[in-house]
């Protein structure tokens, strides 16, 4: 097992080489002077020019990638152009959030998708089957931007119980929460079901009913966990986005994280925050497919055998 | 099987009808609209019902977004400048009403000749670490200034700042600078300790001025954090309210519901789908200010077919101002004819075109070419841009002038106006004054726009009035610039910005001035 997780880790290195990469030459072959931008409307050229001398950016690109690859080995993001702060400062100053609302968020859309899921497959193709798929179906399909702003109307100007925006009391993220988790409780809710379907059609559930056992023993004890396998992967997939930043999200509720900072970075063209918070997504959503793989073991002890 | 079918077609109406009210009641507004309020300043309102709470010592602020810094030195953005009046002050500061300089740090100053100022320093000073003002702390920061690239044109030309004595600072420039006032008013030129610029201080991190309200704190993403400076020199200007607070908000409805629920007490800037709304509330006071900034449209002059005088006249002719206010900007805006805002003491439309589709015919035919080989391509870098230019698009093909929209972000956008590639462009620019207005379009102040206008004559009226210090003789030559600019139609002007600003009807004597800026030392509860 230890075996298996050190090599999925030194698997992500190639990764974060391959996706640094790529950032790094798209980053640099945008329209968009940076130098110009922090200079200013009234700066000359041989004042852009000079300004991209100091900064390191008239070297060859390829000279200038190695050098970030050398200050990311000792640890080292570099520093913003716009702000002048070292990127890792910026990058842990709103991670935080981001980790908080992304698991605040889980938690709301696994609560809500997971009894929708399975109560959708044991009464499949009733009333209960469609209401639960119409309300995934509004999940996926309701703008999170109009959703956030409805709960801010409703929640926090007509009732008073939560703040509008910000991050500062211990109430501030239920709104966030709720926005962002009843986005993803949709994809989690339909996977759930299709995969209980499936379970609940097997011969062994057969057997267990004729064997007498109970509706809810079968469904929890026997069918759940076996149909967990694609509902993990599904609410994996979700976390790892969450944790990259969900921008909108952010920013109706002036949430401090990471996707507004990660957004403003490539608006400003401060291409050492956006190469920054790119490694912190691929190293995330690396560790999440990790975890992910390791539960799969966890599910189904199976596939343990494969991890040995 | 039918009894299910039909059980189910009721849930699906049921769940649609659900749905379809709840998207009327997110629309639905408010009450009666109320007449606006005034502009600056705001007068006491004896009828506002939205009052503070008994004893409310803070105002809380919210941004549409966080300053990159608190020096004076590193940005030359607007919310950057605003930051920078709270803490910082110059020897000279522009007026936020009139617009015009006035002694700030200075008592009083001289002009001994064309190239020699000296000001007398105000007595008793202090910053907020303590120290006391003197002019070796006007000489440093000026100095200091000038190591910043991005600072040239406000502080390039003081060839030498000199201490005379502790209270006397004398300035030579290197030509004849009737705009020094305005360079010293501008935040580059504002004044900071000389021990802690030799110091090396971080101005960003500890910013340390004279200003009427000392930095706190700065919870990055989140909120930056000023209190009322006890030792604050000019009385008449002394903040009122003890804690000031500025919060991150991006989005523009939840700014305006954080007003509404109390959560912020003054909104920055409101966006323009919400302003109906908040005047119809009566605890919220909206402050419309019709600014300097004036959004034109730009064309290349140089290598297009737009060096043609008759067929920007043309275009000028053809583009319904009054049209583009009430369909882009919903109304929020006023109608721009000169090529420098209305509101500087210079101001003047004289020269300028109205909305004339047969004159715009007729230029089309004086220049004589072919329409259908002149494709005017708009570049914009945001929707407003973008909403201006497809009306422009409509308007233009009365005159058989094919028009197309390039959207593209912001950066993208200042990298094409630095080149002479564009054909056109929506632009926005609000300088501080009206000299500065008119260098910016003519002679080396618009270098940074290389497809703009060039002509020898303007590059001499301009060159003539940068010389020119008896103000009286600067203003008209500011003026007969100004016309002969509106008369040859470089670039088409459209309208000008109108800032909204809303806070608690509560908060009184609030100052929002035309160049963007507000006044929070005036402000009380």
């Amino acid at each position: 097992m230890l075996r298996y997780i050190g090599k999925r880790i030194l698997y992500m290195i190639p990764v974060l080489l391959g996706v640094t990469l790529l950032v790094f030459f798209i980053m640099h072959l945008a329209p968009g002077n940076v130098a110009a931008m922090i200079l200013g409307e009234n700066a000359t050229a041989e004042q852009i020019a000079e300004l991209e001398h100091e900064m390191g950016l008239d070297r060859p690109l390829l000279a200038q990638y190695a050098a970030y690859l050398g200050g990311l080995l000792r640890g080292d993001l570099g520093t913003s152009y716009t702000s002048g702060e070292s990127v890792t400062a910026k990058i842990m100053a709103c991670f935080p959030y981001t980790v908080r609302l992304a698991l605040v968020a889980a938690v709301v859309s696994v609560l809500l998708a997971l009894p929708l899921g399975i109560l959708a497959a044991v009464k499949q193709n009733t009333w209960v089957d469609n209401v639960s798929m119409v309300i995934s179906l509004i999940g996926v399909s309701m703008p999170i931007f109009w959703l956030a702003v409805m709960l801010i109307l409703l929640f926090s100007l007509k009732l008073g119980w939560f703040p509008v925006y910000g991050a500062k009391s211990w109430n501030s993220i239920v709104l966030p929460a709720i926005s962002l988790g009843f986005m993803n409780m949709a994809s989690i809710a339909r996977t759930t079901r299709s995969s209980m379907v499936e379970t609940l059609r097997q011969d062994y559930i057969r057997t267990a009913y004729a064997k007498g056992l109970s509706k809810g023993a079968i469904v929890i004890r026997h069918a759940f966990r076996n149909g967990m396998l694609p509902t993990i992967t599904v609410i994996g997939l979700e976390i790892g986005q969450m944790l990259g930043g969900a921008v909108l999200t952010e920013t109706v509720f002036a949430w401090p994280g990471v996707g507004r900072m990660m957004i403003q970075a490539i608006n400003g063209r401060d291409t050492p925050t956006v190469m920054g918070c790119i490694v912190l997504l691929t190293v995330c959503f690396s560790f999440v497919n990790l975890i992910v793989d390791l539960l799969y073991g966890v599910v189904d002890p199976r596939v343990r055998t494969m991890y040995r | 099987m039918k009894k299910s079918l039909s059980l189910k077609r009721c849930a699906a109406f049921l769940l649609a009808a659900c749905m379809v009210l709840s998207l009327l009641a997110g629309c639905g507004g408010g009450g009666g609209e109320k007449e606006p309020s005034n502009s600056t300043p705001s007068a006491d309102n004896p009828d506002a019902s939205g009052g503070a709470p008994a004893g409310k010592d803070s105002l809380t602020v919210a941004l549409t977004d966080e300053p990159d810094y608190l020096s004076t030195c590193d940005h030359d953005s607007l919310m950057g400048v605003q930051m920078n009046l709270l803490t910082y002050n110059g020897l000279i500061r522009i007026d936020m009403e009139t617009l015009s300089p006035v002694c700030d740090l200075a008592e009083s100053y001289t002009q001994d000749s064309d190239l020699e100022w000296t000001f007398r320093l105000r007595e008793g000073v202090k910053f907020h670490n303590g120290e006391e003002l003197t002019a070796a702390d006007v000489a440093a920061s000026i100095q200091y200034a000038q190591t910043f690239a991005a600072s040239a044109i406000y502080t390039g030309s003081m060839e030498k700042v000199e201490a005379l004595d502790s209270n006397t600072v004398k300035i030579t420039t290197s030509a004849p600078t009737p705009n020094l006032l305005f360079d010293l008013g501008y935040h580059f030129n504002f004044i900071l300790p000389k021990s802690l610029i030799d110091s090396g201080n971080d101005f960003s991190a500890n910013p340390v001025g004279t200003g009427p309200w000392k930095f706190v704190s700065w919870d990055k993403g989140n909120s930056i954090q000023f209190e009322a400076f006890d030792g604050y020199f000019d009385a008449s200007r002394k903040a009122a309210i003890q804690n000031l607070e500025f919060v991150m908000i991006p989005e523009g409805s939840t700014r305006t519901m954080s007003l509404e629920a109390g959560d912020v007490d003054f909104v920055y800037s409101v966006a323009s789908s919400d302003i109906d709304r908040l005047r119809s509330d009566e605890s919220v006071t909206v402050e419309q200010v019709v600014s300097v900034e004036n959004f034109f449209l730009f064309l290349n002059t140089v290598t297009t077919a737009f060096e043609d005088e008759n067929l920007r006249k043309a275009v000028a002719y053809a583009i319904n101002r009054e049209d583009i206010v009430a369909g882009a900007l919903n109304g929020y805006g006023t109608p721009s004819y000169s090529c420098v805002s209305m509101g500087y003491a210079e101001s003047t439309d004289e020269g300028s075109y109205t909305y004339d589709v047969d004159k715009a015919k007729e230029y089309m035919a004086a220049w004589g070419g072919d329409p259908s080989t002149v494709t005017l391509d708009i570049i914009c870098s945001n929707a407003t841009k973008t909403a201006i230019a497809t009306i422009m698009q409509n308007q233009l093909s009365a005159i058989g002038i094919n028009v197309t929209i390039n959207e593209m972000d912001s950066a993208t956008y200042q990298e094409q106006m630095r080149t002479t590639d564009l054909v056109s462009a929506i632009v926005s620019w609000s300088p501080a004054n009206a000299m500065t207005y008119v260098q910016r379009f003519h002679s080396t102040r618009r270098q940074n726009t290389p497809a703009g206008m060039a002509d020898a004559h303007m590059d001499e009226l301009v060159e003539e009035m940068n010389t020119t210090m008896d103000a009286g003789a600067r203003t008209g030559m500011i003026q007969t610039i100004i016309r002969e600019s509106n008369d040859r139609c470089w670039f088409v002007p459209i309208y000008q910005v109108n800032y909204f600003r809303a806070h608690a009807a509560g908060l009184q004597n609030v100052v929002c001035s035309a160049t963007g800026y507000v006044d929070f030392c005036t402000m009380h509860w």
